[in-house]
């Protein structure tokens, strides 16, 4: 039998083959998916967010354990049925229209990740439209839009009035450079975050309210 | 003369870097999402895929390119005293360009900027000695989002009889730019010859060229408007976690861009630029540090063994007021940076990692700059100087200031204008400030006093005319 806390150290190590091969063993061996995801992904990179904080880890190591986990993940998706997963809530990332600044939006990403929350990241340049239809897929609790130029951080607007007229329950949180509590309030989001580390508290706040 | 350089790559340390960078546009290539760029490519010899965006750029191609680039570029001004060559013999300095914030001199407040922002802070940098061109300090968040890099052009080129340099995110920010400069030259031609503009143009790291910049910087180029292209590879994020990876980084991307121009049209103004950035790697961000430095450094030695015209930013500095903090990292930022000789130094006024403009800011570094000038410009020996014969004269136990050695020499000294040489008694006379506060006090006093030529009224109409048909075709369709 697979030993899931050996799941949880390849996680916490970032051991992308190793999670990838003792998780199909394990499924294989016929261990509960929802122990699998529980007592060795999710609780790896619960441990890898705890070490972050505390200032033992880094951001490298928060991505890699980050692949590794959904690496896991993935392997494990087609068996999960719902309720299987219990996360700290599912989050859509992406960088508003017209701004192909990938990084900030990513790095945040992988810090909610550390902190239990599934994100689905749909990259750069992305519309309105885009960001209501991931969110309606995956049943979002948050929406996240990132931008970095003073020009396209008007099309964040765009996706907050969208995700209103869809009537959708996912809250809105907005980020970048160029960003301001003033910004946020004015355009309607929910909420702001000046940067990553604080996006995670911000994220925790807004999925409860 | 002997002048302090510092020149630390080797040559095989050059090549190294020279033909890794080639390896990696040949081998890993590109990714360009302009049609318009591909097709160009296309037709120079690389391989292009038009579904992936993906671009193999072979090494003939960046030699050929090396070859087309023009060696010295001269940077016109409106006014014609303010023109200057990039050609390697001495540095200038470059306002920062577009922080979205500024520290107000008068309340204190951090607050979004305005166009009134960029109008009082170029008349500023217009009034400063050592400030030789003109990004705008700030952006002008009251203008709508598509006609900002447009009106902030003008705001600049209204409020300063220097070169200007702009940002623009598609082509027809350009188009309407360099309308609005031909209008002031008198023409095209004429704007082709003294371009009192020039522009800053980003790839996005790694490896990746975005539509709408690189549409605009290839017509740009066909004006024949200097282009500083300006890669910005971090650290381990965007860019490899090594120095001499990142450099390399850098270097591709510059020349992949590099190529773009010449081959859009051959002979094009294009300047090196580099904001190559090191990481904190607990929350991401790009930071001042002896590393930034160095790979900047390295990468303006590049710049000689390309023999290129260069525009380096400097490291800057992440304070967020006019503390210790960023007078050091300014300080040594620009000194070291100005120890590589490259043509422009960028990032004059900045606080906040290039976030936050500073009118005291970019004061209190004009007086750093003129420091730093002098440094640079190093010491003579000869007989003259040696001066055997007024030591001689003077002798044991004498004094040096009533000769006329000295006399004929003294002026030759630095000499400070803005910090406080003054004794603890003459300094509590004059008010006990901080040099934060005399610079504030500069500030007032050259925007009540410093007059700039304004636009002729008849230009000023037809460039007004030029705006409004801006406004009509850029907000309607938006």
């Amino acid at each position: 039998m697979v030993d899931l806390t050996k799941i949880k150290d390849s996680v916490i190590g970032g051991e992308v083959d190793d999670v990838v091969e003792m998780v199909r063993k394990a499924v294989d061996e016929g261990q509960s998916v929802k122990r699998i995801l529980a007592e060795g992904l999710i609780s790896g990179m619960g441990i890898v967010g705890d070490k972050y904080e505390k200032g033992d880890f880094f951001l490298p190591e928060m991505v890699i354990a980050a692949t590794a986990m959904k690496a896991g993940l993935k392997v494990l998706s087609p068996m999960l049925k719902p309720g299987d997963v219990e996360s700290a809530g599912t989050v859509v990332l992406g960088t508003a229209k017209g701004d192909i600044h990938d990084i900030g939006k990513s790095i945040v990403g992988t810090m909610l990740e550390g902190a239990g929350f599934m994100v689905t990241d749909i990259g750069v340049d992305a519309g309105p439209d885009k960001f209501v239809e991931t969110a309606k897929e995956n049943n979002a609790d948050l929406i996240g839009i990132s931008a970095l130029l003073t020009t396209t951080m008007v099309g964040m607007e765009d996706v907050i009035k969208a995700v209103k007229e869809a009537g959708l329950k996912a809250r809105v949180m907005i980020g970048g450079a160029s960003v301001t509590q003033e910004f946020a309030d004015k355009v309607g989001a929910d909420g702001y975050a000046p940067d990553a580390p604080s996006a995670v508290g911000k994220a925790k706040e807004l999925v409860k309210s | 003369m002997s002048k302090p350089r510092i020149s630390f790559l080797s040559q095989d340390e050059l090549d190294a870097i020279h033909n890794t960078s080639l390896k990696v546009l040949e081998t890993t290539g590109v990714k360009v999402m302009s049609k318009r760029a591909l097709d160009i490519l296309k037709k120079a010899g690389a391989k292009v895929d038009y579904t992936s965006n993906h671009v193999s750029i072979p090494r003939n191609l960046v030699e050929e390119a090396l070859k087309m680039a023009p060696k010295t570029i001269t940077y016109a001004a409106r006014n014609p005293k303010y023109d200057f060559v990039l050609d390697k013999r001495e540095p200038h300095f470059c306002a920062e360009g577009g922080p979205p914030f500024i520290l107000d001199w008068e309340t204190g407040e951090h607050r979004y900027s305005t166009s009134e922002d960029i109008a009082r802070c170029s008349i500023i940098a217009d009034y400063l000695d050592h400030v030789d061109l003109i990004w705008p300090l700030g952006a002008g968040m009251d203008v709508p989002a598509p006609m900002r890099y447009i009106s902030d052009m003008y705001t600049g080129l209204k409020n300063s009889e220097k070169h200007f340099e702009g940002d623009a995110t598609n082509s027809r920010d350009a188009q309407y730019q360099i309308e609005i400069a031909a209008a002031i030259v008198g023409g095209r031609k004429e704007l082709k010859k003294r371009p009192i503009f020039s522009h800053v143009i980003c790839t996005v790291s790694p490896l990746s060229y975005d539509k709408g910049m690189t549409e605009a910087s290839i017509e740009l180029a066909k004006a024949g408007i200097p282009v500083a292209i300006m890669p910005m590879p971090a650290v381990g994020e965007t860019g490899p976690v090594t120095l001499a990876g990142t450099m390399v980084m850098n270097n591709a991307e510059f020349l992949g861009g590099l190529v773009i121009q010449e081959f859009a049209s051959p002979g094009a103004p294009v300047v090196y630029s580099a904001a190559v950035g090191a990481v904190d790697f607990k929350t991401g961000t790009t930071i001042p540090s002896p590393e930034g430095s160095l790979m900047r450094l390295g990468i303006s030695q590049l710049t000689h063994y390309y023999d290129l015209p260069s525009e380096m930013g400097s490291s800057g500095s992440l304070s967020k007021l006019l503390d210790m903090q960023a007078g050091y990292e300014n300080a040594i930022s620009l000194i070291t940076h100005m120890l590589t000789l490259p043509d422009i130094v960028l990032g004059l006024g900045a606080l906040e990692g290039a976030r936050l403009t500073s009118p005291e800011g970019m004061v209190i570094e004009n007086e750093i700059v003129d420091y730093a000038l002098r440094f640079v410009q190093g010491l003579e020996v000869n007989d003259e100087t040696l001066a055997a014969d007024v030591i001689d004269k003077v002798g044991p136990g004498g004094i040096f200031l009533g000769e006329k050695h000295t006399l004929k020499h003294f002026r030759e000294r630095w000499m400070s204008k803005l910090f406080d040489i003054d004794s603890f008694e003459a300094w509590q006379k004059k008010g006990s400030k901080s040099i934060d506060e005399v610079a504030r006090e500069k500030v007032k006093e050259i925007l009540a006093t410093h007059k700039v030529e304004p636009i002729p009224e008849n230009v000023e109409k037809e460039i007004s005319g030029i705006l409004k048909r801006a406004e009509t075709e850029l907000l309607t369709k938006s």
